[in-house]
């Protein structure tokens, strides 16, 4: 019985489940504009994350101290020897923030795989059997809820101490309670369709039944959901690793590098525009992926 | 109604229990407090004193057990880095949190309703698409750098603002919109799309056809309806930014309760910790019952569901 | 009439606007009100120097209370101040005679009493609020002779004795703090220094005034007529601040941001050494699991001591700092020693000594530290050159000292500041001797820091302490690092001169 529309980012109204016919899809998928960019902002990075080590032009671990904070080419000072210029410990620049994409995006894929499937199981069980276990799993949601999870977060990390591992497994069982509450919706919505009932009425057994009739029409609103949470964690890695919480150095995650260039805010800009404008760029384009597989599933009325 | 308001109450009780349960617990997980009272200078004596008299070497059931009691009555006990019992910290600092959170969420709708309307009014256009943008960028850009940026833009370079403090409510503007900011993505987003799902009914065609003024039907009828979740999620962006002003309090120098939560994590002063995790936490469990209610009464539809 | 009403609503904003740029200055500071505004990151939780052991905490001590005797700056030796003499009548007894005449900032006359009541109230053992009973635990009791007279009973010889009473015990008020408790003196502290606590505003700042009845003795009057000290906890507010005038003087400032403001219009920038130094600290006691620890190894340990550039590091990262050799900084009495080696900075011994110790090919290790995480990353990158595989492992600093206690750290990277005590028994004669943070527990050692803490002969004290030295250098039992450098940023109209004991000292400050 929680409010289905308390929900952040995502309403119930995005989670309407109209049948488009399979083939019609794809041509939308690549007439609806926001869709083709995103997709493509996304598959430049994740191009460039598969392949940093043939692309990036320097170890992004090697320290070079003796050229220390040389800013980026287009800058005064600059060469392009060091196209974005090097950070603090002289680490070329444009290596880390190649090699960064990797970071970012594992956080942002694997917490959201843990999360999600939490999120998924807890939501999709609570819909589909309702009554009790339904109040049981909102009870739990409700107490999830409840709990601040930047607090939280602080302060199991600062006891146990920050690594990519700990910060995935922290936020992967902290960020679950949008993916239960939408899919507890969309299941409830599918649950009362025709087809479900009539497998219901064949005497088909309930894995099945979730198996192969909900779980197929629930899975888009998953997948929108995913992938805004998919920023999210990834957000929350940067927010972490500024108070000095999240993964650790000399890792060349975005958040980090945004964290550490904090130092140099001031006076040496790019060391934190660059990866911020990384990030950015990032939880855009994740962004508008995730409004362009929920408009693509939309009724027509919502273009 | 009546039914419906003591189920909730019952519901929003027990997660109060469970949560203060999990506060209470979850920092138990590691190790000695005492040290991190002693400080630097401090003998192995000194510590071992302080352990006995912070009662650390009791189970930890009736440890919690007696916290509970107390923190019911208000008595949170004593930090164990400031010499003051923790309610007093918190009495002092709930304050500065509480006029951010306020003015941070006039700031999200402000913006964010806006930006949904305009949004929903031109769906998928260009308009649509810059909106979004700007909405997204307050999440995006880390708030300590958005909030030194405007730091150094109003304070130092245009000298229209003050940079740090609390002194008057002009101190309050900066680290405001920052919070703000961060949230309007949310706003934006569900005003928009419960624009659209409303502007598509027959109830609002029939506002059309009937030959009411554009705006009229825009803003008595439209923006009403869709504004219902907007509320919910208004309960729910206030908690958020009750544990989320952290860097922004640490940033512009405000003794707020983000502050002291996260100078608490980093010594291990548990009583203040648990006391704020509860406190926020309080603050989302009674919030999100009241927003509860409020919806139950403007839709009779939830109340029958 | 859209016209006048658009018109009206434009002067509003314009008077808005105006009523801003008004309104959003600062408390008046600088020289013309003879004001210091002080800006810091760390408030100390109570201002009750003996509760607490934060470095704002100690700071402002030393600017509302005074000490037994003080350090001459010029020549650097102790001389009496708040006492008229301070002598040793034999090895466990000091014999202190007070100034007369001297008024506490409430008007109370300082006497014997204040003396007795300070260091008895703090060996009380029913006394809950002490930060650090090692400020004064070395003496057994204190005992009234008459008015201005008292004697400190010691329990054993403690040569640091000198070191102590001018650093660490500032003298109390005793009716005062009786009648108001650790509490009361937190609210509204009351010592006999050169400055007086006008203001108290927790969580925002704290106000003094120069006290115009300061006896001066050896600090000589304080110039300046008011310092407020506001806590801001993030420097680059606090650079943004001090640019735009808002604020006189900040300190702590990482070296990249201070070099940048040289030069600007109204700004001074200053940098001084610090006692504070950083180290590398290896845990060789046999404690269960520890006998895999390559660490444990005396070649490894070894050529960790030449893989760390550190001379490069302290100075492109810091900004300056000495290069140490020995665990404790070189102005402490006792640090010095003639025998001990040296470890150059030399990558290619570093492999032959990781080869010999059977790590042809480098090995992983677990590295931990809670501050200065670049310098952490820079030592990390020379390991990396000479093929130790460091993994940082960033932690408070409570939990982390809690685990380096335990005996679960072989490997870590902290600093020490001594609590400013210019004395080696707070440092190698800390960390050495068998107390909680001894993670070495070389018995011979242990034996030469005891003897030399209780020996009075000057000479004899400086030979046990260069063989123990020695000994820790050729174990290399702690790669010491380098000393930190502090920048100091300020407005141009103030003249100040940085100390290595991490305390600005603003009651020697004075405008120009």
């Amino acid at each position: 019985m929680a409010n289905p529309a308390a929900l952040p980012a995502v309403s119930t109204a995005d989670v309407d489940l109209a049948t488009v016919a399979p083939g019609g899809v794809s041509r939308r998928m690549l007439q609806h504009k926001g869709f083709v960019i995103a997709g493509a902002i996304l598959g430049i990075i994740v191009l460039m994350a598969l392949t940093a080590p043939l692309v990036a032009p320097y170890d992004p671990y090697a320290q070079d101290l003796g050229n220390r904070l040389v800013p980026p080419a287009f800058m005064e000072g600059g060469s392009w020897a060091h196209p974005l210029g090097t950070d603090g410990l002289g680490r070329d620049y444009l290596s880390r923030v190649i090699y960064g994409a990797r970071v970012s995006l594992m956080i942002g894929l694997l917490t959201a795989l843990i999360s999600g499937l939490i999120g998924a199981v807890l939501g999709v069980t609570a819909g589909y059997f309702g009554g009790r276990v339904d109040a049981l799993i909102c009870y739990v949601l409700a107490v999830r809820l409840s709990m601040p999870v930047v607090l939280v977060a602080l302060a199991v990390v600062s006891v146990i101490g920050g690594s990519l591992v700990v910060v995935i497994t922290v936020l992967g069982l902290l960020l679950w309670d949008r993916y239960a509450v939408v899919m507890r919706s969309a299941t409830q919505q599918v649950r009362a369709l025709d087809f479900v009932v009539a497998a219901q009425s064949v005497g088909a057994s309930t894995p099945r039944i979730i198996l192969t009739e909900v779980l197929p029409n629930v899975m888009s609103s998953l997948i929108v959901v995913a992938t805004f949470e998919v920023a999210h964690a990834i957000l929350l890695e940067a927010a972490l690793s500024f108070l000095g919480l999240g993964v650790q150095p000399p890792l060349p995650s975005w958040g980090l590098m945004i964290a550490e260039g904090r130092q140099h805010l001031l006076f040496e800009p790019w060391v934190i525009v660059i990866p911020g404008i990384a990030l950015s760029v990032l939880v855009l384009a994740v962004n508008m992926l995730g409004d362009g597989i929920r408009d693509l599933h939309a009724p027509e009325n919502r273009n | 109604m009546l039914k419906y308001t003591l189920h909730k109450l019952l519901v929003a009780a027990l997660v109060a229990i469970t949560v203060s349960f999990v506060a209470f617990m979850l920092l138990r997980v590691s190790g000695d407090l005492a040290t991190a009272l002693g400080g630097e200078s401090a003998r192995g004596e000194d510590i071992a004193r302080l352990r006995a008299q912070l009662g650390l070497d009791r189970p930890i059931l009736s440890q919690y057990w007696d916290w509970a009691t107390r923190a019911l009555v208000g008595d949170f006990g004593r930090s164990f880095y400031y010499p003051e019992p923790v309610w007093t910290l918190l009495r002092e600092r709930l304050p500065v949190t509480l006029t951010l959170a306020c003015w941070g969420l006039v700031i999200s709708l402000a913006i964010g309703i806006p930006l949904g309307v305009l949004a929903a009014l031109r769906p998928n256009t260009l308009i649509d698409r810059v909106a979004m943008t700007l909405a997204v960028l307050g999440q995006a850009l880390p708030t300590f750098w958005l909030g030194l940026l405007l730091i150094i833009l109003f304070g130092l370079v245009l000298r229209w603002l003050p940079m740090s403090g609390t002194d008057t409510w002009q101190h309050f503007i900066l680290p405001s919109f920052v919070l703000g900011y961060y949230s309007t993505p949310a706003v934006m987003r569900l005003t928009r799309s419960g624009m659209l799902e409303v502007l598509a009914t027959d109830y609002i065609r029939t506002a059309y056809s009937k030959g009411l003024p554009h705006r009229t039907v825009l803003f008595k009828h439209a923006l009403r309806n869709a504004v219902i979740p907007v509320v919910a999620l208004a309960s729910v962006q206030f908690g958020l930014m009750l544990s989320g002003s952290v860097v922004i309090e640490t940033v512009f120098a405000m003794q707020g309760i983000g502050q002291l939560a996260w100078e608490s994590i980093s010594r291990q002063d548990f009583p203040v910790v648990q006391a704020v995790l509860l406190l926020v936490s309080m603050f989302y469990v009674w919030l999100t019952f009241a927003s509860d209610l409020i919806n139950a009464w403007l839709d009779p539809r939830i109340r029958a569901g | 009439m859209r016209v006048t009403s658009r018109f009206r609503q434009f002067l509003g904003l314009s008077a808005i606007a105006a009523l801003f740029v008004l309104c959003s200055g600062h408390a008046q500071a600088g020289k013309k009100n003879d004001t210091l505004l002080w800006l810091t990151e760390f408030e100390p939780p109570t201002y009750d120097f003996y509760a607490q052991t934060n470095r704002e905490g100690v700071v402002l001590a030393k600017h509302v209370w005074d000490t037994l005797i003080e350090r001459d700056l010029s020549t650097g030796e102790f001389k009496p101040h708040l006492a008229t003499s301070v002598t040793f009548i034999n090895p466990t007894t000091i014999e202190v005679k007070l100034r007369p005449g001297v008024k506490f900032h409430n008007g109370d006359l300082l006497t014997a009493d204040d003396v007795v009541f300070t260091f008895n109230w703090q060996n009380d053992p029913q006394n809950t609020k002490v930060a650090a009973r090692s400020r004064t635990d070395w003496v057994k009791n204190a005992e009234k002779v008459d008015i201005f007279t008292a004697r400190l009973h010691l329990k054993e010889p403690f040569a640091a004795a000198m070191a102590f009473l001018e650093s660490s015990v500032p003298i109390y008020p005793a009716a005062y703090t009786k009648a108001q408790g650790s509490d009361g003196m937190s609210r509204a502290p009351v010592g006999t220094g050169p400055y007086r606590v006008t203001e108290v505003a927790r969580g925002k700042q704290i106000v003094m005034e120069r006290y115009k009845e300061y006896f001066g003795g050896v600090r000589g009057q304080a110039k300046i007529g008011k310092i407020v000290m506001r806590f801001v906890p993030e420097y680059n507010t606090q650079i943004a601040e001090l640019m735009a005038g808002n604020a006189d003087f900040i300190w702590r400032i990482p070296k990249d941001q201070a070099e940048k403001m040289k030069g600007r219009r109204g700004l001074n920038v200053t940098v001084g050494d610090t006692m504070r130094y950083g180290y590398l600290q290896f845990d060789i006691t046999g404690r269960p699991g520890a006998a895999a620890d390559p660490v444990r190894k005396l070649e490894v340990r070894q050529a960790i001591a030449h893989a760390v550039n550190r001379a490069a590091i302290s100075k492109t990262l810091q900004g300056g700092g000495t290069v140490l050799d020995l665990t404790c900084y070189p102005s402490q009495v006792g640090c010095a020693s003639k025998s001990a080696p040296k470890y150059d900075y030399n990558p290619s011994k570093a492999k032959q000594l990781l080869a010999k110790a059977g790590y042809p090919n480098g090995f992983d290790v677990d590295f931990y530290g809670y501050r200065d995480r670049q310098l952490a990353e820079a030592i990390m990158g020379d390991l990396a050159k000479v093929g130790i595989r460091a993994k940082l492992q960033w932690l408070q600093y409570s939990p982390l000292r809690d685990k380096v206690r335990k005996g679960e750290i072989p490997f870590n990277f902290m600093t020490w500041g001594s609590a400013s005590i210019s004395d080696v028994a707070n440092s190698t004669g800390y960390f050495f001797a068998k107390g909680p943070d001894d993670t070495t527990q070389d018995a011979k050692v242990v034996e030469l820091l005891k003897k030399a803490g209780a020996e009075v002969d000057a000479a004899k004290r400086l030979a046990m302490y260069d063989e123990a030295h020695a000994l820790i250098a050729r174990n290399v039992y702690w790669v010491p690092l380098w000393s930190y450098v502090y920048y100091y940023v300020m407005t141009d109209e103030l003249r100040f001169q940085p100390t290595p004991d991490e305390i600005p000292h603003m009651y020697r400050a004075s405008w120009k």
